[in-house]
């Protein structure tokens, strides 16, 4: 059974409604979830706030893919790259003497940025798979590059941050909450400035372009300009994490500006719904909390976690997690549970008689192409 | 356009029905086999897991089961452990096959299972095991029984130093121990003061920054390294061969700093490198490298400089110009590199060890080893090799100068780390090769540095470096 175009039509608003004016609703909810971050680590104690430090650090990296693949459709698979150079940045400058704490995000998110108009260059003179080649040869120079600086860089050994607790605001990343909260502070700052661009005729502009470039500039907008100014907004995204982790590892080794970094990104990104804020946050700390607790059980986690990703292709293949969210509360609960079942009497139909079943796949979780194009 | 969107999606939910239970057959079925290599497991179920091959055989299945465990003390230590009681002080009694009963004392391993450092990883896993057998037998630490948990980093320095504070915060180890890669353990080594717990360097970690330059109070490694491998390799390559030599290496990091090595190192002994023939990493076409070389006699020698695939690829190639009969050729020999059987290519190299694959002709305590290593672990084809051995030393050593403070945990770390410093275990059990000794300034150690060359599958020993006369590694001074 499909959706029907008045379903359709209700889930397309609801879809509208939380992504350009949080209502009352999502604005409790968010309030939740921030006194929730702010309140639960110190009262649960143990090792959660270093746990959630790095989950918002990812959470950062998933942020700045989502912000171009999602908003503006480029797959840019080089976003580990500005996120890398950041920390290289950072660790270097640690190394020439600079402890300066307020120096060294600005050191940091400006060499981050400096590659993101590499990329911004790519997304005006490229598309498509071309855009994609272009950003995975770059990440793939970018490893290369401590190899062929391994003075400046350390080479395959890395190198160590030097200035002490000074260099993170005396804030210890392995003792006490102090460091978590500049991680949780930043990155509300980060959510925030995204939200009021997205927000904004920018915003708007920007997924008209990701939806059809050649319509938005035919209606007068630059596309070439919008691309740029984006490719920056989640170069500073990821740079602002890169300096994170330089700070949380004290150390910064040549895997930050390889592929693997870029892809997990992605994959935050995927997880947790590329056209939201909050999904790639949600993502990066559902996916980093499942493969660490696999890899502390089996030597396979790779295999499990590759299987988790299937599940989440197939089930969530458009807007992840938080798209899951949209769905159900634009169906309400009562919907959803009936959705739920619908799909699940699906399966089960499909088992049993065939082919024939299929007719009753899962109209509560899915809906049609017509609903999500709305 | 209907029709096609429904078949598709029948095609995936069909995948999806299919796909997933089987994964997850598959998934299970390999975890099965693999449950004990993983974190959380003790050193019990860790023994079991490495030598899944012996159940029946006297190092077998349980190494805290009282049968095996009185056999296997027998044969590793018949004069009980002279180490520790050396380090401990003639008041300490000899604690030959005495089950350690206190409460235990958590070592957290760092293991490579998985990733470009697994042969190496799952090396160190069987030298801890095999070392913590030999431990709990003959009374513990201080009484107290060794227990591992392990942890996969994956060559990844992020994920080493996530893992590092996880196990020391979350599981509540009493030392960290592992990282196979520079960059995993040079990463590690910066959070060992902050997590206040001994941190040990052993197998791989071949970067002398890690107690030349990045040297700290609660960081040691036993294994000597770099220059202090290259130093007496040179000597030996200068006298026997002649003072003009030729690096042929991976360029990059590694290759780069053997280059450095050999120069500083054959510069001393009066010769020189006169020829450098960089090659790309992982380049399939190796000819036109090798042909470089030259074969005039401007070079009296050749230093290959290559780890893994490329290695057996140069090797390869040398052998088909026939370079190795006209120029000495120094290398990795020793057979653990090639998975315990040495390719033709690498016949008649030299190479520098500090562990020969097939032991050490009169050593009976090296034997004794060696025997008790087979037993332990019957499927592996060599003796425990360069990469198990350096872990089963850094446990060992780590016992010994925790016997001597008579430690309790990870409180008495202060103490651990003076016995540490001050450390020097005598041949015997727990050092058979030959004593070892530790320097308090780097807390870099030192032992015996083998000279071998390969003939066919048999290494001999050109050279034997007594660790007094291994150099020092630099002059870091902890702090």
């Amino acid at each position: 059974m499909a959706v029907t175009n008045a379903e359709a039509g209700r889930l397309t608003r609801a879809g509208g409604r939380l992504r350009a004016a949080p209502g009352w609703q999502q604005a409790a909810l968010l309030a939740l979830l921030v006194l929730a971050l702010v309140a639960v680590p110190p009262l649960k104690g143990g090792i959660l706030s270093q746990r959630l430090a790095l989950y918002l650090i990812f959470g950062l990296l998933g942020l700045s893919v989502a912000l171009i693949t999602g908003y503006a459709r480029l797959f840019n698979i080089g976003v580990g790259a500005t996120f890398g150079v950041s920390a290289y940045a950072v660790a270097i400058a640690t190394q020439h003497g600079v402890s300066n704490p307020l120096l060294l995000p600005l050191i940091g998110i400006g060499a981050g940025l400096v590659v993101s108009v590499l990329f911004g260059i790519y997304a005006i003179a490229a598309a498509g798979i071309q855009y994609m080649m272009l950003t995975f040869l770059t990440t793939l120079a970018f490893f290369e590059i401590p190899n062929w600086a391994t003075k400046l860089t350390g080479g395959d050994n890395g190198l160590v941050l030097q200035g002490g607790l000074r260099i993170s605001f005396g804030q210890n990343p392995i003792r006490g909450h102090g460091f978590y909260y500049l991680v949780l502070g930043v990155t509300l700052f980060v959510c925030a400035v995204c939200w009021y661009a997205l927000s904004s005729q920018f915003g708007r502009a920007i997924r008209a372009i990701g939806q059809n470039p050649l319509r938005a500039a035919a209606m007068g907008y630059e596309v070439s300009r919008y691309r740029m100014a984006l490719t920056l907004l989640s170069g500073f995204v990821a740079a602002t994490g890169g300096w994170l982790l330089a700070l949380d590892n004290q150390f910064v080794s040549q895997d930050l500006v390889g592929l693997n970094y870029s892809l997990n990104g992605l994959l935050y990104a995927l997880v947790g719904g590329v056209d939201s804020i909050l999904g790639p946050l949600i993502g990066a700390a559902g996916f980093r909390y499942i493969s660490e607790t696999i890899s502390r059980h089996s030597s396979d986690s790779q295999l499990f976690i590759g299987i988790a990703l299937i599940a989440i292709v197939f089930l969530m293949p458009d807007d992840g997690v938080v798209g899951l969210y949209r769905r159900a509360r634009a169906r309400g609960l009562r919907g959803s549970f009936a959705g739920l079942y619908a799909y699940a009497l699906g399966l089960l139909r499909m088992l049993r008689s065939g082919d024939e079943a299929i007719e009753a796949e899962p109209a509560g979780l899915r809906p049609t192409e017509d609903a999500g194009n709305g | 356009m209907d029709l096609a969107i429904r078949s598709i999606r029948r095609a995936r939910l069909r995948l999806l029905l299919v796909g997933l239970p089987a994964l997850l057959l598959i998934a299970c079925s390999s975890n099965n086999n693999n449950s004990g290599n993983n974190k959380a497991a003790t050193a019990t179920k860790a023994a079991s897991a490495a030598a899944p091959a012996s159940t029946s055989s006297a190092a077998g299945t349980a190494a805290g089961t009282a049968a095996t465990a009185t056999r296997a003390a027998g044969t590793v230590a018949p004069a009980g452990s002279p180490g520790a009681a050396v380090a401990a002080g003639p008041t300490q009694t000899p604690q030959a096959t005495q089950q350690a009963t206190g409460s235990p004392i958590k070592i957290g391993v760092l293991a490579d299972l998985t990733g470009a450092f697994s042969n190496e990883g799952n090396y160190m896993k069987l030298g801890v095991d095999f070392a913590i057998q030999h431990i709990n037998n003959t009374g513990g630490i201080n009484g107290h029984k060794v227990e591992a948990v392990y942890a996969d980093p994956k060559t990844d320095p992020a994920e080493a130093v996530r893992l590092a504070r996880e196990l020391v915060q979350q599981d509540n180890v009493d030392v960290l121990m592992g990282g196979v890669g520079s960059n995993e353990c040079l990463a590690v080594e910066q959070q060992a003061p902050q997590l206040g717990v001994i941190y040990l360097a052993a197998t791989g970690c071949a970067s002398d920054q890690f107690t030349s330059t990045a040297c700290n109070k609660y960081s040691f490694r036993v294994e000597p390294t770099a220059n202090q491998t290259t130093d007496p390799e040179s000597s030996y390559l200068v006298k026997s061969a002649g003072p003009k030599w030729g690096v042929i290496y991976a360029d990059y990091a590694f290759g780069q700093s053997q280059l450095k090595a050999y120069k500083d190192s054959l510069a001393k002994q009066g010769g020189s490198v006169t020829v450098e023939i960089p090659v790309p990493l992982n380049e399939s076409n190796v000819s036109p490298y090798v042909s470089k070389i030259p074969t005039d006699g401007s070079i009296n020698g050749l230093v290959v400089a290559f780890g893994g695939a490329d290695l057996v690829r140069i090797m390869s190639a040398i052998q088909q110009f026939g370079i190795n009969k006209k120029v000495a050729i120094t290398t990795q020999a020793s057979k653990d590199f090639f998975g315990g059987t040495a390719p033709d290519a690498v016949d008649g190299s030299i190479g520098v060890t500090v562990h020969p694959t097939d032991g050490i002709p009169g050593n009976t305590w090296d034997a004794q080893f060696d025997d008790a290593w087979h037993k332990f672990a019957p499927q592996e084809r060599t003796t425990i090799g360069v990469h198990g051995y350096t872990a089963y030393m850094a446990v060992s050593a780590l016992r010994a100068a925790g016997d001597a403070a008579k430690v309790n945990g990870k409180a008495d770390t202060q103490k651990w780390i003076s016995a540490f410093e001050n450390l020097t275990m005598p041949q015997g059990p727990d050092s058979p090769t030959g004593p070892m000794i530790m320097n308090k300034n780097d807390h870099q150690g030192r032992t015996n540095v083998y000279v071998i060359q390969e003939h066919g599958q048999k290494e001999d020993i050109l050279q034997t470096v007594p660790a007094s006369e291994v150099p020092q590694i630099g002059n870091c001074q902890v702090k």
